[in-house]
């Protein structure tokens, strides 16, 4: 025990002197980074925005002669984990080592606690990995991060090593904005979502079958929505001759319930999201204070009382939401593209109960001003990724390393492994996977495909789309991103927001207590045991919680972010 | 003088004791290391705790997040709730156990006796996520329990909705789960005491009831006064899992309670130093009580902790 | 046979229903889980009331289980940790209760004060880590039993049966020369049977259903107890909303049934203890 402990502090110290020395061209500027106040940080990144003009160079496979290996601290996906203990037993991981002279020891937390408690234990221990995935999930933010010499600004070694990203960066300015942080670093090796198509796969959805039976289309305004749900309800589309259909089931997770209807009438309510603001006008814009909010919980008092929504959404858990909308009692939610429409069709009894189940996804209700909005869509930074830590030695390898997985080739590796052995193309050039895949023993498709590759695992960077594509069962899945994608995102609160340690801390404690207040009290409205005509009460109480300061932090934030993205 | 004095006698003690020391240590040992040595991280409360900085690195706050609770517009909310809710769980939930055993103590077939006590002590292994599906699936609209209740004519009743039914289903739900595993120590004191009372009360002519009251009870009194102490002195820290599950929106108003609260505040937002604040109010009242509660005990019992 | 009263008779028949009644509210949640691990994923989310006989029928639940490369090892470590864990934890617990629950000793409440503390204050999951890492325990399967050896409750139920043993036993002994390990060995321990019966019951229950500090403290997956191994099976179920993997609900109900049914087996070797007038042939012998 003392014996590694002493060779680790060797190993500290001698990588220490090794970043230095790497670092020494960046190092005034990051240490600029770190020192600038609040008012020169829209001047430092707006001037780092454009990517150094000299360019990294081009380098090639393999990325070292000699073997060597790296630690990698990254979450072992549960598709993974049925047929393999650590991602070393990964084929494509195998794969990748053969070709790039990289050995990756993986330290895989157990996925039954949070990864971010196996992080923080991690951190406090003082013994990082050479590499550290998940870092978003520390308790800490990525700038105290690099503060305090847990992990490596990653902005010059990217500018030296970083081929490929920085020519994604450079065709994407919007994400290499959203990759840095408060203080103008890059903390990791972010994860992204290139694709458009990979940033939707989640909407309303409807049970078709019920309006063609009831010889209704999709509705595409409130006042449609409200005929559907209402024919829902009384015209007896599950035809057992009951009045038991329940139009609009909600669960009592927040994100699935019927705070999402506020997206109908262009606002964001959803406290999970962005914490219910939206930008109207410009101006960050909390729920109660949206003009369409009072529209918004009368409309849905009205539904509430005549039996259009679930009236136990509140007490609905997961399981029995399923429930009702696989017993024919739900005729429309909101639900994800997989776990929701692809789970459920694949679950339907078909057998023995007549129906010709069918879910299709809706597309946002256009509102008065003639646009529709969409506020849950993804960003090109899904904040994921994995960061240097100080303890690695070999940071040229290992941000190549990284760096490759971003070029052309190596997002296909990552998704789809070996040409020739775990896939083929086709004649459009369109990889596919072959039959150690396809017709793996024992294995669904998405667990094979997570045995012999990284498809829709870590530690892969570009959510590919000819992943996606491969694993979609029902072409209703892949309606979402045509139901969703037209719809504004301009009201939308950037994911991105970037406060510094203080305003961080302080949005999270005002917003703890407003939180709790504004859904309990939204719910009240809603099912009635509140009048409508306490309105102002509730905007006061939440001004006396400490709303207004709340929103001014999340409103220079955003201002910032503005002015950098012009 | 005094100190002297004190020192010589613990030597003293040392001495003639030497061989209950010796077994006392390894436990001594064991509180010790994994107890009193890590409890320096109590200090978080006190402190701008960031993981990167380390407990000991971390710059003082003072009392800058008990402030926080206590000025937190849900303070008394959360401490009335979690009085009520915990202190109705005791009131409720810690004589059944009790009530269990000495029904079970009447019985007189052997067989009869140990399959209800093998049965009832199984849900305690059901999952709580399991256990709580199962009291949802049971309280909604169209479940059972409403099933029953419109039968007789009565009206449905949304049991996780309404603020007022929260407590009796918390309650009733957990003596339903808890009632089997918790009289299992009762049964061993009842087992421990001695048979020749019983049947010199025989000889007396003395009815069961008359030896249910007289030596049952008495027999098992200090056990039962023991577990309640303990379970006062936790009445500010009841878990939040079971909370969590069942309660919504809706029923914040009776079961939002102080954990929950930390749980949503401390756990997903990441504020240990707010969390462990909390933490530790709960702790010093908590013990507050269980010295009060001994102390009581004591005087009119005799039996007590310390 | 003893007479009894109309009183007596109407009690007893009761007493009857009314154990029937309560063994009939118990029984139902385990036979629900026993019928819902047998079930058919898609047909049991559409079932709702009571649910009598499995909905449809698959063994897809136990099949995912048993195909997980690390449930057998996790079996063995858990079964090692049971047996261990409770051979400790029972030790170190009656020997500390035995001088604990001694008048004569002179500090008993100081140390039954210092214990109890433990029970209200703790220093959180950080500092335990590193003690347990600076331990060496970090990765061993030891950290899922020592840092977990004593539980004060436990701990107080013992000292609180030894306290009911009537002195004059004890004294005796004395009288005979025996030291305080030969009364506590050789006297009290066999008198509390039936308190260590549900002591070892305990102590096995807990660690049969630890899996926390093992998420935590352990890092090689096949040092794995059994519970952690079924949560993350239970965890990467629950994950819908990432794939389109077709939840299989009755791996929920499979895991319970997986996990507990070895352990309920204990109780009723351990119900033997419980019977009464153990203390007759030692008053008397």
């Amino acid at each position: 025990m003392k014996h590694t402990k002493r060779l680790l502090a060797l190993l500290v110290a001698f990588c220490l002197i090794m970043t230095s020395g790497a670092c020494s061209g960046g190092e005034n500027s990051s240490s600029q980074g770190s020192e600038s106040s609040k008012q020169e940080v829209s001047v430092s990144s707006s001037e780092e925005s454009t990517p150094a003009s000299q360019g990294p160079e081009a380098y090639s496979m393999p990325i070292c002669e000699e073997k060597i290996s790296l630690s990698l601290f990254s979450g072992l996906d549960s598709k993974a984990s049925v047929s393999i203990g650590t991602m070393e037993d990964n084929y494509t991981m195998q794969y990748y080592e053969s070709i790039s002279g990289i050995h990756i020891e993986f330290f895989h937390p157990s996925s039954a606690t949070s990864i971010g408690e196996a992080l923080n234990v991690m951190i406090s221990s003082g013994e990082y990995t050479d590499m550290i995935g998940s870092i978003m999930n520390a308790s800490d933010g990525p700038d105290t991060l690099i503060e305090n010499g847990v992990i490596l600004r990653l902005n010059e070694p990217i500018d030296q090593y970083g081929y490929y990203l920085g020519q994604i960066f450079e065709e994407y300015p919007e994400f290499y904005n959203q990759v840095l942080t408060y203080e103008g670093n890059i903390a990791l090796y972010p994860t992204s979502r290139l694709d458009p198509s990979t940033r939707y796969f989640e909407s309303f959805v409807i049970r078709q079958d019920w309006l063609d039976q009831l010889g209704l289309e999709k509705p595409t305004t409130v006042d449609e929505w409200y005929t559907v749900l209402k024919a829902f309800a009384t015209q007896d589309p599950n035809g057992n001759g009951q009045n038991d259909e329940l139009p609009f089931v909600g669960n009592s997770n927040e994100q699935m319930g019927v705070y999402r209807l506020g997206a109908l009438f262009g606002f964001n309510a959803c406290f999970y999201k962005e914490y219910a603001c939206s930008v109207l006008d410009g101006k960050i814009t909390f729920a109660s204070e949206a003009p369409q909010f009072e529209d918004y919980i009368t409309t849905m008092a009205r539904w509430y009382a005549e039996g259009l929504i679930d009236p136990e959404y509140a007490s609905t858990d997961a399981t029995s939401w399923q429930e009702k909308v696989l017993s024919d009692l739900g005729g429309c939610f909101y639900g994800k593209m997989n776990g929701g429409i692809g789970t459920l069709l694949g679950s339907y009894d078909y057998e023995n109960r007549d129906s010709d189940f069918n879910l299709e996804p809706l597309s946002y209700a256009v509102t008065d001003d003639g646009a529709s909005y969409d506020f849950y869509s993804q960003e090109i930074f899904d904040q994921g990724g994995i960061a240097v830590s100080t303890a690695c030695e070999h940071i040229k390898e290992a941000v190549q390393w990284l760096d490759y997985m971003y070029s052309d080739e190596g997002q296909i590796m990552c998704s789809f492994g070996e040409e020739g052995v775990t896939f083929a193309y086709d004649d459009q050039g369109v990889p596919h996977y072959t039959e150690m895949i396809t017709e793996a023993e024992n294995l669904s498709l998405v667990q094979a495909i997570a045995k012999y590759t990284m498809g829709g695992i870590a530690p892969r960077m570009v959510n590919d789309i000819y992943y996606w594509d491969a694993v979609m069962s029902y072409d209703q899945q892949r309606m979402v991103y045509d139901a969703v994608s037209p719809s504004s995102t301009e009201r939308k609160v950037p994911q991105s927001l970037k406060y510094s340690m203080e305003d961080q801390d302080r949005l999270t404690m005002l917003m703890g207590d407003i939180q709790t207040y504004y859904q309990e009290t939204l719910n009240a409205f809603i099912m009635g045991t509140k009048p409508i005509s306490e309105l102002q009460d509730f905007r006061d109480t939440l001004k006396s919680m400490g709303l207004e300061e709340a929103i001014g932090i999340m409103q220079a934030s955003y201002d910032s972010y503005i002015a950098n993205n012009a | 003088m005094r100190k002297k004095n004190i020192g010589r006698r613990i030597l003293r003690d040392f001495v003639f004791n030497k061989y209950n020391y010796l077994l006392l240590a390894p436990a001594l040992i064991y509180y010790i290391v994994f107890h009193y040595v890590p409890m320096y991280g109590a200090q978080i409360a006190f402190r701008d705790y960031y993981v990167t900085k380390g407990i000991l690195g971390s710059d003082w706050a003072g009392l800058k997040y008990f402030e926080q609770f206590f000025t937190s517009y849900y303070f008394e909310r959360l401490i009335t709730n979690t009085v009520l809710l915990s202190g109705l769980n005791i009131l409720w939930g810690f004589p059944a156990p009790i009530l269990l055993a000495l029904l079970l103590n009447e019985v007189r077939s052997q067989l009869f006796k140990k399959s209800v006590q093998t049965i009832t002590y199984l849900p305690h292994f059901i999952s709580l996520v399991v256990a709580c599906g199962i009291i949802i699936d049971f309280t909604k609209q169209n479940g059972l329990i409403n099933d029953i209740i419109a039968f007789f004519g009565g009206e449905r009743i949304l049991f996780l909705q309404s603020p007022e039914w929260f407590r009796p289903v918390y309650i009733i739900s957990g003596i339903w789960q808890e009632i089997g595993w918790g009289s299992i120590i009762y049964l061993s004191a009842i087992a421990g005491i001695s048979q020749e009372l019983y049947e010199a009360a025989k000889i007396d002519g003395a009815s069961r009831w008359k030896e249910t009251l007289h030596i049952t009870i008495p027999g098992i009194m200090e056990t039962i006064i023991i577990l309640l102490i303990l379970r006062v002195g936790k009445l500010m820290s009841l878990g939040y899992e079971k909370v969590l599950l069942l309660y919504n929106e809706t029923t914040y108003k009776t079961a939002d309670i102080i954990s929950t609260y930390v749980y949503r505040r401390g756990i997903q937002n990441a504020e240990y130093s707010f969390a462990s604040a909390v933490d530790l109010f709960n702790s010093v009242i908590n013990m507050a009580l269980l010295l009060i509660v001994n102390a009581i005990s004591k005087r009119v019992q005799g039996s007590s902790l310390f | 046979m003893i007479k009894r009263t109309k009183g007596e008779k109407a009690f007893n028949v009761f007493n009857l229903i009314f154990l029937s009644l309560l063994s009939l509210c118990a029984l139902y949640p385990m036979y629900y889980v026993l019928m819902a691990s047998f079930s058919e994923s898609g047909k049991l989310m559409s079932q709702s009331g009571l649910l009598l006989y499995p909905a449809g029928f698959s063994l897809q639940g136990y099949k995912v289980i048993s195909d997980n490369a690390n449930i057998w090892t996790g079996y063995g470590n858990t079964l090692f940790i049971v047996v261990i864990g409770t051979l400790i934890s029972l030790a170190v617990t009656s020997m500390a209760a035995y001088p604990l629950s001694r008048k004569s000793f002179t500090l008993r409440n100081f140390f039954m004060l210092m214990i109890t503390f433990t029970m209200m204050f703790s220093g959180g999951l950080i500092p335990r880590f590193l003690v347990v890492k600076d331990a060496g325990l970090y990765d061993s399967i030891w950290s899922l039993i020592l840092p977990v050896a004593v539980n004060t409750t436990n701990l107080i139920i013992m000292r609180t049966a030894f306290a009911a043993v009537p002195d004059s036993l004890e004294e005796s002994a004395k009288i005979d020369g025996a030291n305080d390990l030969v009364t506590y060995a050789r006297i009290v321990l066999p008198l509390t049977k039936a308190t260590l019966a549900v002591l070892a019951l305990y102590y096995g229950v807990s660690y049969w259903n630890s899996w926390f500090t093992a998420s935590i403290y352990l890092r090689s997956r096949d040092k794995f107890p059994l519970q952690l191994i079924l949560r993350e099976i239970l965890i990467a179920n629950d994950n819908v909303n990432t794939d389109n993997e077709l939840m299989a609900e009755s791996i929920k109900y499979a895991a319970i049934i997986v996990s507990t049914v070895p352990i309920l087996c204990a109780y009723p070797f351990l119900q033997r203890y419980f019977v009464k007038g153990v203390m007759i042939g030692a008053v008397k012998g």
